[in-house]
């Protein structure tokens, strides 16, 4: 596939937070219908890689993107009691707020699709403050998926979310894929990016690896990522012992060498 | 039946109805989005913004709503910077620059105005409202409406979620400015009637009240008028048989009815009993 093809490229991207510098020299491209999974370490720079991709962080360095970009956000709104259904979240996605503007039929239906494509068509009049964690999470990802964008991020979207949850998340990720879309996906789960992911960006500060997961969570990559939380559980199998997902790690983290 | 008639039969009372509900339709919308931008406490403070500014106004003449928006347009337009510069986090600095400018509001009016002029400006005397002064009420309902209904949809998209609305590309900056400008007018339309310290009631409460039973942000938007016109009426009705200070009446009416819908609300059965 040539770089023209490409939904994101980027080459040397650096992006400073908080007066510091949070990630340098990331190098990586994104292909319709890929999953590209981004792993590293608390702190590394997943999350904001993913904000300086959507324009929310300034970001130095050659950076491509073709066409509009949906995310699912790590945490959701901050206020879960706001009045507002299902349907009403969805439809935030499906078009862009204009004055005086009442929501098309198209958009509606669009927000309805993407409801059902997470499984909630039954829920979509049900307010947003009274669904589970799980259920609030696939609203989200509706409404990312509603405006049909060719790029989708999500920021560690199975963090806290049960099985039904996670299942109907990654059922509409692979239809999305199947349509083309580019998803970019951060995560601390290492099985996850090994078994669902075509490339892998190990980030930690900068790219340690981008690729294959095979080569990408390679031991020695991995112990470069991680440094010391990086346990060696035989010959070559690794987990990482990570202080923010700690419990779930364990259960999910294996990589074999 | 005739006490609820009666009252209406005389036009400082009728000019004051219509007073009151101009400002229930100029509070309600302005409110529900300033209690959805959890910027209750910073529209109380706009309330204390407006004194410094009615109080120069008296001192010099003029009318004190022309300075008490000054004030409170000057005051909203400091909030909203300090929004932007420093986030969520509502300041210790908000707080002591409006309790400094009420204390310099307070001490003007008690140098310069009659005492029942400066407890007009401060608690409001809607049963003094003047003809002309129903005129410039009618404008600023007709424009925060227009406003209102111009810019809701965005603003519910910031309100609900900021970081998607950042990435959305809806100005999150202007929405904020949009909401403590309207709040502003809001609380200086609202003057003459509650008074630069209890307007705040008419702007948060019909919010407030109906917050628990709303499942969308547009019928919040089109209740709180209604919830602020109809205990504004019962407030004058009250005032008028009791003697007792409108705005007060208004302002312990939307509190205790805010008291039954919190209380009606927490006892209501779950969402899976229903």
């Amino acid at each position: 596939m040539s770089s023209a093809d490409r939904l994101i490229s980027a080459e040397g991207l650096a992006v400073d937070r908080g007066g510091a510098r949070a990630i340098d020299g990331v190098s990586f491209d994104l292909g319709p219908g890929e999953l590209v999974a981004v792993v590293g370490p608390n702190g590394g720079g997943k999350s904001t890689l993913l904000l300086a991709l959507l324009g929310l962080l300034p970001s130095t360095g050659r950076l491509e993107v073709a066409g509009p970009c949906a995310h699912v956000p790590q945490h959701g709104p901050v206020d879960p009691d706001f009045p507002i259904t299902a349907i009403g979240v969805a439809l935030q996605g499906a078009a862009p707020p204009r004055p005086f503007w009442r929501v098309p039929r198209r958009a509606r239906e669009a927000a309805h699709a993407a409801l059902a494509e997470v499984g909630l068509a039954d829920a979509a009049e049900r307010p947003y403050g009274t669904l589970s964690g799980g259920q609030r999470q696939r609203v989200l990802m509706a409404r990312a998926l509603a405006g049909r964008a060719p790029i989708l991020f999500l920021d560690e979207p199975f963090s806290a979310v049960d099985a039904p949850s996670e299942a109907a998340m990654l059922e509409a990720i692979d239809a999305e894929r199947a349509r083309g879309v580019g998803v970019l996906l951060a995560t601390h789960d290492l099985a996850f990016a090994t078994q669902r992911a075509d490339r892998v960006l190990l980030l930690a500060g900068r790219a340690h690896a981008f690729g294959p997961p095979a080569e990408a969570l390679a031991a020695d990559r991995l112990r470069s990522a991680y440094g010391g939380r990086l346990l060696m559980l035989d010959d070559d199998a690794v987990a990482v012992a990570d202080d923010h997902c700690h419990d779930h790690d364990h259960g999910h983290g294996r990589q074999g060498g | 039946m005739s006490a609820l008639v009666e009252p209406w039969e005389f036009a400082f009372m009728q000019r004051a109805l219509v007073a009151v509900l101009l400002v229930a339709l100029v509070c309600g919308p302005v409110g529900a989005l300033v209690s959805l931008r959890r910027l209750a406490y910073a529209g109380e403070s706009l309330g204390h913004a407006l004194v410094p500014g009615a109080a120069a106004a008296v001192a010099l003449g003029l009318a004190a709503g022309v300075g008490a928006a000054a004030g409170a347009l000057a005051a909203a337009v400091a909030v909203a910077l300090l929004l932007r510069a420093r986030g969520e986090r509502e300041d210790v600095a908000v707080a002591l620059v409006f309790a400094v400018a009420l204390a310099g509001g307070v001490i003007l009016l008690a140098l310069t105005a009659p005492p029942q002029r400066a407890l007009a400006v401060l608690f409001g005397d809607v049963l003094t409202v003047a003809a002309g002064e129903i005129a410039p009420l009618a404008v600023a309902a007709v424009a925060l409406t227009v406003a209102v209904a111009a810019g809701w949809r965005s603003a519910a998209v910031a309100l609900f979620d900021r970081s998607w609305a950042l990435a959305a590309g809806v100005r999150v900056g202007l929405v904020d400015l949009g909401i403590l400008v309207g709040a502003a007018l809001a609380l200086t339309a609202a003057l003459p009637v509650l008074g630069a310290l209890l307007g705040t009631a008419l702007l948060i409460g019909p919010a407030a009240i109906l917050r628990p039973w709303v499942r969308s942000v547009g019928p919040l938007l089109a209740a709180a008028p209604l919830i602020g016109a109809v205990v504004g009426a019962a407030g004058l009705v009250v005032s008028y048989h009791t003697g007792l200070a409108a705005g007060p009446a208004v302002a312990v009416g939307l509190a205790g009815l805010f008291l039954v819908s919190w209380l009606a609300a927490v006892l209501r059965p779950p969402a899976s009993a229903r």
